[in-house]
């Protein structure tokens, strides 16, 4: 029973992780229907120059503030440089820039930062509790509860805000939206912002979690990412929450009661029968193919 | 290794990402510490009386840590020759390929070496699966080839069965860190219910299968057994967890510094208990692995097949000039690219230039900083006295004690 809670505890924490990186992608599936394979890359580069800054000697709290800034201005360029060109064009075509500037990204960050893994010093609490036996971290309630609350602030953001109306307009229809006065792509930038914002907190989650920051995270972490989002829902926000602990408690359960050497098999299955079952995720919405 | 379509696709989006690389490296001439091999080598063949090394291994992506490291153990190895008059006069000049530590570039990598008729001799790689993709392709000429850091017991294999006499193996073998780590565990320490946690690959898988009978025939038992993949898997909570409830008195670790120190660091989170014993394998036993642990690290025992606290006068020399030249300690990678490098050395000044070098190079005996170079009938190197560290203070400690202790415990099994 114990090891039950402990592995239920820790694949909630890692599942909160993978939450904060899947909503930004869903957020950007949501709009504009587009998979965004550079965000995994996104996440990486920001988490790498908030690394940078505490290697300068810059306060914490500042070099978070800095990589947020950094990571704001990231998505915003490669949104402007490589996907905005390309938004009326075929679906393939900018998923395949997506993959191109996820590359440069990482091959980028490789040059600058080098190819080893490199520990993460963090101020965040780093001591543990035991209730009964069972080992709860002072990093995984701070996981927990900065991933409810983002889930909160996004909830409100999204269905109270002026901003969140014209969000939900665009994604139910674009020429529409823009008709009406909405500057389409101030949003969409904004989207893009946001979601490159929220990776950053997951990378810095991740980073100080697992005290480790190494140049192929990113792509690992696109694939949890997409992974997360698929299994939720694409496109829902509500889906990428639960999508991100259904994966974390899946990899933890399965390599706890399975065996850890099928970890990725039982994720996938899973998927798999999820998809068979629900082909829009546990939480998308049936909806017709746009044409 | 059970790997979903997912992770396959990462791998070929990586190497995706390493060729466009190398493409933009080769183009704009920018090669950093790799310089175009085929143009330096065709003007190495008029630059009379060089003597043209090839050197191939990861110089870039993930595992380029170890290729770097050997590659400075070798430029430090020749610099030396050099700089106290080279081999009968003749200097010796590294030439440098980049396999990524990955087995179709190190085809690739071999092919160009062996078209290329001004190499004296090749060194390198520095993974296993690299080594077992460019052994056949050396064997069409024959080319002589020091392997300095492929510890695959399979390379043996493949040696024998095709009668490879052209190639030497530098580095100590898995078969070998296996039996080391169960003796410590059983027999020196009298831990004998053992947890495992191995990487999933060849690496891992081999140590393992050489520890394992050495467990059960020293009357330990196996309380849990788990693995993870290589340089993917960041939460080893799950494993932990398991182990933290198997009830086991000693952990091994049987994988790569990056991915056991990152484990270590997770042992208090999955409820290990810190009374367990942590023994870490060859490949652990690196400075990063501690900055990786953290605080996790302090008295976790390290069985490398090399230390630089060994105190033979060679070693103390070598460790020194090798902190001069890079500011830092050496690796087990460096020590082995620095042997491999005397290896060829000394068999060239054993005979002229004359005779078959590949010959020379296995009837060679010398001291270096690692302990005794000779190989056997297959081109290995002889058993090597395994060295027991300590982490103490955040520093990996030579302890005398039981490295004696271990020693003794393995000749009387």
């Amino acid at each position: 029973m114990i090891t039950f809670v402990q592995q239920v505890i820790n694949g909630a924490a890692a599942g909160s992780v993978y939450a904060l990186l899947a909503v930004g992608y869903n957020m950007v599936y949501g709009l504009l229907g587009f998979i965004n394979f550079a965000h995994g890359d996104l996440y990486m580069f920001s988490t790498f120059i908030v690394l940078a800054m505490v290697t300068l000697h810059v306060p914490f709290w500042g070099a978070v503030a800095v990589g947020m800034v950094a990571a704001c201005f990231l998505g915003m360029s490669v949104e402007r440089i490589a996907y905005r060109p390309l938004r009326t064009a075929n679906r393939i075509a900018p998923t395949v820039s997506a993959v191109g500037v996820a590359l440069v990204l990482e091959n980028a960050a490789q040059v600058i930062w080098g190819p080893a893994t490199r520990p993460f010093p963090t101020p965040l609490p780093q001591g543990l509790f035991r209730v009964d036996g069972v080992v709860i971290t002072a990093m995984q309630i701070v996981i927990l509860l900065t991933a409810a609350a983002i889930a909160v602030a996004l909830r409100v953001g999204v269905y109270h805000t002026s901003w969140g109306r014209k969000l939900r307009a665009i994604r139910d229809d674009l020429p529409t939206a823009e008709l009406v006065g909405i500057s389409v792509n101030r949003l969409v930038s904004s989207v893009y912002a946001v979601g490159a914002a929220l990776g950053l907190i997951s990378g810095v989650l991740f980073a100080a979690y697992y005290n480790s920051v190494y140049v192929t995270m990113g792509l690992t972490g696109t694939l949890n990412a997409f992974t997360a989002a698929v299994l939720g829902g694409i496109g829902s926000i509500g889906g990428s929450f639960a999508g991100g602990l259904a994966l974390g408690l899946l990899q933890s359960l399965g390599a706890g009661y399975i065996s850890s050497g099928y970890q990725n098999t039982i994720t996938f299955v899973v998927l798999i029968v999820v998809l068979l079952l629900r082909p829009n995720g546990m939480f998308g919405k049936l909806t017709a193919a746009r044409a | 290794m059970q790997r979903s379509a997912f992770w396959s696709s990462q791998s070929a989006f990586r190497t995706l990402g390493r060729l466009s690389l190398v493409g933009l490296v080769a183009v704009g001439g920018t090669a950093g510490s790799a310089h175009a091999g085929n143009q330096s080598a065709a003007n190495g063949a008029q630059r009379a009386g060089t003597i043209e090394i090839a050197s191939f291994g990861a110089l870039t992506g993930p595992d380029a840590v170890y290729g770097v490291s050997s590659l400075n153990g070798q430029r430090l190895a020749v610099d030396e020759i050099n700089a106290s008059g080279g081999i009968d006069g003749r200097k010796l000049a590294l030439v440098q390929y980049d396999d990524l530590c990955e087995p179709t570039q190190a085809a690739i990598v071999a092919s160009k070496i062996i078209s290329n008729k001004s190499f004296t001799a090749a060194i390198g790689p520095v993974c296993s699966a690299d080594a077992l993709a460019a052994l056949p392709i050396f064997a069409r000429t024959g080319v002589p080839l020091i392997m300095a850091g492929d510890s695959a017991p399979q390379i043996t294999t493949m040696v024998k069965e095709h009668a490879y006499t052209f190639a030497t193996r530098l580095s100590p073998q898995d078969s070998q860190n296996g039996p080391e780590l169960a003796t410590l565990a059983i027999s020196v320490l009298h831990k004998t219910k053992i947890a495992i946690l191995y990487s999933e690959d060849d690496y891992g898988q081999g140590v393992l299968a050489a520890a394992k009978p050495v467990i059960s025939k020293l009357g330990g038992s196996v309380a849990a057994q788990e693995s993870y993949t290589p340089s993917t898997t960041k939460d080893f909570t799950p494993q932990l967890t398991k182990i933290a409830g198997s009830g086991a008195d000693v952990l091994l670790l049987l994988g790569y510094y990056s991915d056991t120190g990152i484990a270590v660091s997770q042992l208090a989170r999955a409820g290990v208990s810190p009374n367990v014993t942590l023994i870490g394998s060859d490949s652990t036993a690196q400075q990063p692995f501690v900055t990786l642990a953290g605080a996790a690290a302090n008295g976790v025992y390290l069985v490398p097949f090399y230390s630089p606290n060994n105190p033979s006068a060679v070693n103390r020399q070598f460790v020194t000039a090798y902190e001069k030249a890079y500011g830092s300690a050496p690796t087990g990678n460096a020590v082995m690219g620095y042997q491999a490098v005397y290896t060829l050395a000394n068999a060239m000044r054993a005979g002229g230039s004359s005779g078959d070098l590949a010959e020379r190079i296995r009837a060679i005996d010398f001291e270096g900083p690692a302990g005794t170079v000779d190989f056997d009938a297959n081109g290995d190197l002889k058993g090597n006295p395994a060295t027991v560290l300590r982490v103490s203070n955040g520093k990996l400690v030579a302890d005398q004690k039981l490295t004696i202790a271990l020693e003794k415990a393995l000749k009387s099994d």
